[in-house]
């Protein structure tokens, strides 16, 4: 390359010479590059188990029928068949269920016509209609109730042998079903099939074991959106009932946990620029304790240029081996982010029946190109500081901090300049998250660049008044810290972004726990809630709703029916219907229209909530109307209110259930929650339920299990917020460290100066330890406003932008507090070792050269 | 070895049902299929409480005309000559079969659940063109998407059904290459065939058919060939028949012919092929008079020679495709030849059935030749 051999042989020797420095760089850059694969892998991991298992339940299916509100009659299936005679179509029946004897896996169910399948799904060809498929019996499967075909890759992992049994848990009902073949998908991954988080099974099973009697939930078709027959089957259908591109729907779920994975890359880039920090101060150090050799070199004829290229190259190669093993890392830590994140999006936005390990070639590319480039561009203004030297090496410290000097207002203008993009890019990039994550990057760069002008003041301001309290070390130590700005600055800039972060996302956390509290506070009323199934796909039978009223332990009962849309403008949104006698649900409204609208339930008015105003651009205008295509046509509601709501899966419209009957002409509930004479009698009551559902899979939970799984579902988002705020700070720390180093290193014969002048180790440490312990004080307290600008944009501008939360900003002294102590303690623990050292050289060792 | 004996449903279903028409399609051992085929369909399986074809029974009209689900397997057999306005003749051929598998009803809460299985073979010669269509399907009977019934009578596999009465039946379907919309009148009674409609079909008691047949319908309708719409009129023919069990293991296939003359006389006939090469003792036919009496035939009343072949470019099967078939008792001598050699059904399971010209002393008619079994 640029370098020649001679060279790059003098400053590996030192790099073997100093491995903790060396260590530290490429730790610095590992940890960064790590975080960002591990995230992009867990990211790309979701992508790829949603494709993948969704193709593998859409199989060749190029359109869907499907009802926008409730699930299919099963009649359109049997026109489609006997008027149109369309013969490329199936049947479906999808649900979920868990395996009792596997841990209660969660399972997809998926019920299909094996006389309709070969076309669609990849269980054969037509000339070997199931060549997929191992099975001595599987006439069983269409004949026999509770008859189930597995993966065989699943068989094989936990013995589960042909007609062996396994229980299914449908909520209250358990049902022992029998294996009776095996299924393998070609296309496996690694250890998993695509087949495995699937039980098929014949539709008739399927309606036995989800009630789902005389309904589908889809049919599969394959057709030409150009074709005669398209427009014939459109005639077909019945309002509400609706034929898609498969590839639309399955985009429109996919799209539900994009902002949430996206989020997650963006605090990944923020621990690798944290990275960027740390190998600036690296290099730097490496580069002031050479500073003697390079001017050697130069006296011996070594061009600037020729150093400059020495520095990069030598970041370069320390960044290669960094990114490695970053690379390794982030496939290691990815096996826990996959989990992590799958976990989340299974639990919070749709259900993933496999979980695959996926890393793409480009993440490596990603990771590759992220390391390599910040260890370049970090290493640059080391490089430039190198070429400088002269053969009169001493001066150049000094002459660079009075250059800096020179330049503090420019570095305050450029940060001020910097900030104003940011708010900029805030201001005019409307919805846009990634822009949203880049103003709030200019942002708090720019900060950064305040920070030398800041310390100077500060300085000014601690100086006259710690010196009475501290003595004259501590005077000594404080002077120090503003003389050598180029270096403290940037080390104080580190470790206040990574303190700054903590603070925001802290603040951020605590903010939305609080409002989720709220949230399920004001939402979930009833002592215990029962469901008709894990979808709500099914009714409650009017009966059984009758005897549980009857009980003498209840006192009230509130009915009401989830509808998740499958389709319109709407898909994905979930449609509320509550009873119109309890209008006692405490909304906590943020638009909200006039009152008596509110309680007006005879109008056809419906209540939207946050998140789906904000995706549908409905917030600004509180008298819009929205269109439902009802089975007696398309019908427009006023909007009368917008309220604050945390139901994920594209937010929620709350009608009243007698507006509901009157153009669905469906009186039914799918959930009611039950209010108890005495909560505490919450599981003699749900054994008396069990004892009058009979067969009925219903769905019982109290209040405090629900409680118990919104808070953990998010618990389990945050789990990783937390820990890339974590890493960040470790690599905060780290950097300090070098600076510290750096820092003392710089001052050798100084402190050797001192020494022999009569400085005791006692007062070495205690001036040591006050310039750390001040440089994280100070960055502790820059970060404090940082932090809080930060939270607020994240609260207000990447959340909003992100899921259309308005989170209510709630403050913590215990936040503050807490990055107070974990600044000052990182600085201090970095100064340890430093001090240590230099309490350690022979006076005479660093004074030899004056 | 395992994954040789895991062949998919679909062939299991299809060769339950190939059965009765194909018992010895293939050749022992031959391949994997054979093999899944005689594991499933061996002598030695269990013919579970199936009703079987015993002693004769009074048939009884219209309950008989609908489904016998007691019997393991069923079918309509309507198939047909016919011709538009200029004389062009055409050939029809519309079969619904019924197949049980399993020998009790299942109760469920599912509308879908059921032991009954409905597979339909349509097709259509268009001689003039020397094009020959045939299609398929098969379906659950449930749901509403197969069935039989009775009251009103409609017999239908998706969009392919037979409607209004049993003796005035419509027929209609439409596939990708045709569409069939023909209404049915009888011209002649019902015919029982064998021993009072017990058609012994094996050796060994039970091993027999309900066989009943409408030899002569007045035809008349609508068949679109390729969107070309040809008004048509000629004559029909219904087989119907309802079996547990028939066929033995010596049987490897047969030649079944139904010829309507044009002075109003009909015939019947099938050989049974054996292994060897002979034909079973138990081939027979039936003889219709012009005033719709019938006689059964015995394998020594009848002769029937083949006087061609016609090998498939397709499938390389070398099929017979002329005979000259006597009734010495009734002074018949007919020579039949198909009216084009091409109508072998490349569907599932593969099978020659079409259209045939008869021509004999004096006298002429239409027949419709089916051959089951060659390779």
């Amino acid at each position: 390359m640029f370098l020649n051999t001679r060279l790059f042989k003098i400053s590996f020797r030192y790099f073997i010479k100093h491995p903790f420095q060396t260590t530290m760089m490429v730790l610095g850059i590992a940890l960064g590059v790590a975080l960002v694969v591990s995230i992009d892998i867990a990211n790309s991991s979701v992508e790829a188990s949603f494709q993948k298992s969704t193709q593998s339940i859409t199989g060749k299916a190029t359109h869907q029928i499907i009802g926008t509100y409730q699930p299919l009659n099963q009649d359109i299936y049997t026109t489609l068949k006997t008027k149109l005679g369309f013969e490329k179509s199936a049947p479906v029946i999808i649900g979920k269920t868990e395996i009792k004897e596997l841990d209660n896996k969660p399972m997809r169910i998926l019920g299909v016509d094996p006389f309709s399948e070969f076309q669609f799904r990849n269980f054969g060809s037509q000339d070997q209609p199931l060549k997929n498929i191992k099975s001595d019996k599987f006439t069983d499967l269409i004949l026999k109730p509770a008859s189930i075909m597995i993966s065989e890759n699943l068989a094989r992992q936990h013995n589960i042998k042909q007609n062996g049994q396994l229980t299914l848990i449908f909520g209250s009902k358990e049902v022992t079903i029998t294996i009776v073949g095996f299924i393998t998908l070609a296309e496996a991954s690694g250890e998993n099939d695509i087949a495995d988080g699937i039980l098929y099974m014949d539709i008739s099973t399927a309606q036995e074991l989800l009630n789902f009697e005389k309904k589908l939930s889809y049919i599969d078709l394959i057709l030409d959106s150009d074709s005669a027959i398209y427009h014939e089957i459109k005639r077909l259908l019945p309002n509400g009932v609706k034929l898609l591109p498969t590839a639309k729907k399955s985009s429109a779920i996919r799209e539900m946990s994009k902002s949430f994975e996206f989020n997650l890359a963006a605090f990944s880039l923020l621990a690798l620029l944290v990275g960027l920090f740390l190998i600036y101060n690296t290099v730097t150090f490496s580069i002031i304790s050479r500073r003697h050799q390079f001017g050697i070199l130069r006296a011996l004829g070594v061009t600037r240029q020729e150093v400059f290229y020495m520095v990069i190259s030598e970041s370069l190669f320390f960044g290669i081996i960094g990114t490695f093993i970053g690379l390794l890392l982030g496939i290691f830590l990815g096996i826990y982010t996959v989990r992590m994140v799958s976990q989340t999006v299974s639990g919070l936005y749709y259900f993933l029946p496999v979980s695959l390990f996926n890393i793409s070639w480009f993440t490596f590319v990603k990771g590759i190109m992220l390391g390599v480039l910040v260890s370049v561009l970090s290493s640059l203004v080391p490089a430039f500081e190198a070429n400088q030297s002269q053969t009169n090496d001493a001066l150049l410290h000094s002459v660079l901090e009075t250059k800096m000097n020179r330049w503090l207002p420019y570095f305050s203008y450029f940060g001020l300049f910097l900030n104003i993009i940011g708010i900029a890019i805030l201001c005019y990039s409307s919805k846009n998250v990634p822009l949203g994550f880049l103003g709030t990057a200019f942002i708090v760069f720019g900060f950064a660049f305040f920070i030398p002008l800041l310390t100077w003041m500060a300085m000014k301001v601690f100086i006259p008044l710690f010196t009475p309290v501290l003595g004259i070390t501590a005077k000594m130590a404080l002077r120090s810290i503003s003389r050598s700005l180029s270096r403290t600055g940037v080390s104080i800039a580190a470790l206040m972004i990574a303190i700054s972060v903590y603070i925001g996302v802290g603040i951020m956390i605590n903010s939305f726990k609080g409002s989720l509290n709220q949230w399920v506070d004001t939402h979930l009323k009833g002592d215990v809630h029962i469901a008709s199934s894990e979808d709500s796909k099914n009714f409650l039978p009017i009966d059984f709703i009758k005897a549980v009223r009857a009980l003498p332990m209840v006192v009230g009962i509130n009915e009401y029916q989830l509808i998740q849309l499958q389709a319109g403008p709407y898909i994905n949104s979930t449609l509320f219907i509550i009873d119109n006698s309890q209008p006692s649900y405490q909304w906590v409204w943020k638009k909200v229209g006039s009152d008596k609208l509110r309680n007006d339930f005879t109008r056809d008015t419906v209540y939207i909530s946050e998140s789906f105003a904000w995706k549908h651009d409905i917030e600004e205008n509180i008298n819009n109307i929205i269109s439902l295509e009802t089975p007696k046509g398309i019908q427009n509601f006023k909007v009368g209110g917008v309220f604050s709501d945390f139901f994920l899966r594209g937010g929620r419209i709350v009608m009243y259930q007698n507006v509901f009957t009157k153009y669905w002409n469906e009186s039914r509930s799918t959930n009611i929650e039950v209010y108890l004479k005495n909560p505490k009698q919450a599981s003699k009551f749900i054994n008396a339920v069990k004892a009058i559902s009979s067969d009925n899979p219903l769905l019982t939970t109290t209040q405090f299990e629900i409680r118990k799984r919104i808070l953990k579902a998010f618990d389990n988002t945050f789990a990783i917020t937390v820990a890339l705020q974590i890493l960040s700070a470790l690599v905060a720390v780290i950097g300090i460290l070098n600076t510290i180093m750096a820092l003392i290193y710089e001052r050798f014969r100084e402190i050797g100066m001192l020494r022999a002048n009569g400085l005791s180790i006692k007062q070495l440490w205690k001036m040591l330890m006050i310039e750390s312990g001040f440089i994280g004080l100070l960055s502790g307290l820059i970060a404090l406003p940082l932090g809080l600008v930060l939270s607020w944009i994240l609260i207000a501008v990447i959340n909003k932008r992100s899921f259309g939360w308005t989170l209510n900003f709630s403050l913590d002294i215990e936040i503050f507090i807490n990055a107070m102590v974990l600044s000052i303690c990182a600085a201090l623990f970095a100064g340890i070792f430093p001090a240590w050292k230099a309490s350690h050289t022979p006076i005479i060792n660093a004074i030899r050269t004056e | 070895m395992k994954k040789f004996v895991n062949i998919g449903f679909f062939l299991v279903i299809i060769s339950i049902i190939a059965f009765f028409l194909f018992r010895y399609l293939f050749k022992p051992a031959a391949d994997n299929k054979t093999m899944r085929i005689h594991s499933v369909l061996g002598a030695d399986k269990n013919e579970g409480n199936y009703t079987k074809a015993i002693k004769p029974i009074n048939f009884r009209f219209p309950d008989d005309a609908g489904p016998h689900p007691d019997f393991k397997s069923e079918w309509w057999y309507f198939t047909g000559n016919l011709s538009d306005d200029a004389g062009a003749e055409y050939g029809y051929q519309f079969t619904i079969f019924r197949q049980s598998i399993l020998d009790k009803k299942l109760d469920s809460s599912s509308d879908w659940r059921t032991n009954q299985v409905y597979m339909a073979h349509i097709a259509v010669t268009d001689v003039v063109n020397d094009k020959f269509y045939s299609f398929s399907k098969m379906t659950r009977g449930s749901a509403g998407l197969a069935g039989a019934k009775i009251k009103p009578f409609r017999v239908w596999i998706e969009n392919w059904e037979i409607t209004g009465e049993y003796n005035h039946p419509i027929l209609k379907a439409s596939t990708r290459d045709f569409t069939i919309d023909i209404q049915l009148n009888s011209l002649k009674p019902i015919v029982l065939n064998g021993n009072r409609g017990l058609s012994q079909k094996s050796q060994g008691i039970g091993n027999a058919s309900y066989y009943y047949s409408i030899p002569r319908f007045k035809t008349k309708g609508e068949l679109t060939i390729k969107k070309r719409k040809i008004n048509v009129s000629g004559e029909s023919w219904l087989d119907r028949e309802w079996s547990t069990s028939s066929l033995g293991k010596e049987e490897v296939g047969w030649d079944w012919f139904s010829i309507q003359l044009e002075d109003s006389r009909e015939v019947m006939l099938y050989k049974i092929r054996k292994k060897d090469g002979q034909a079973s003792t138990l081939s027979s036919g039936t003889y219709i008079k012009a005033g719709g009496a019938s006689v059964h035939l015995t394998k020594s009343d009848f002769t029937l020679e083949v006087l061609d072949y016609w090998q498939s470019a397709a499938t390389s099967i070398k099929y017979p495709s002329k005979w000259r078939i006597k009734i010495p008792k009734f002074q018949i001598d007919l020579v039949v030849t198909p009216k084009i050699n091409n109508q072998e059904h490349q569907l599932q399971f593969i099978y020659w059935e079409g259209t045939a010209k008869v021509v004999g002393d004096n006298i002429q008619g239409n027949a419709y030749v089916e051959l089951v079994g060659y390779k």
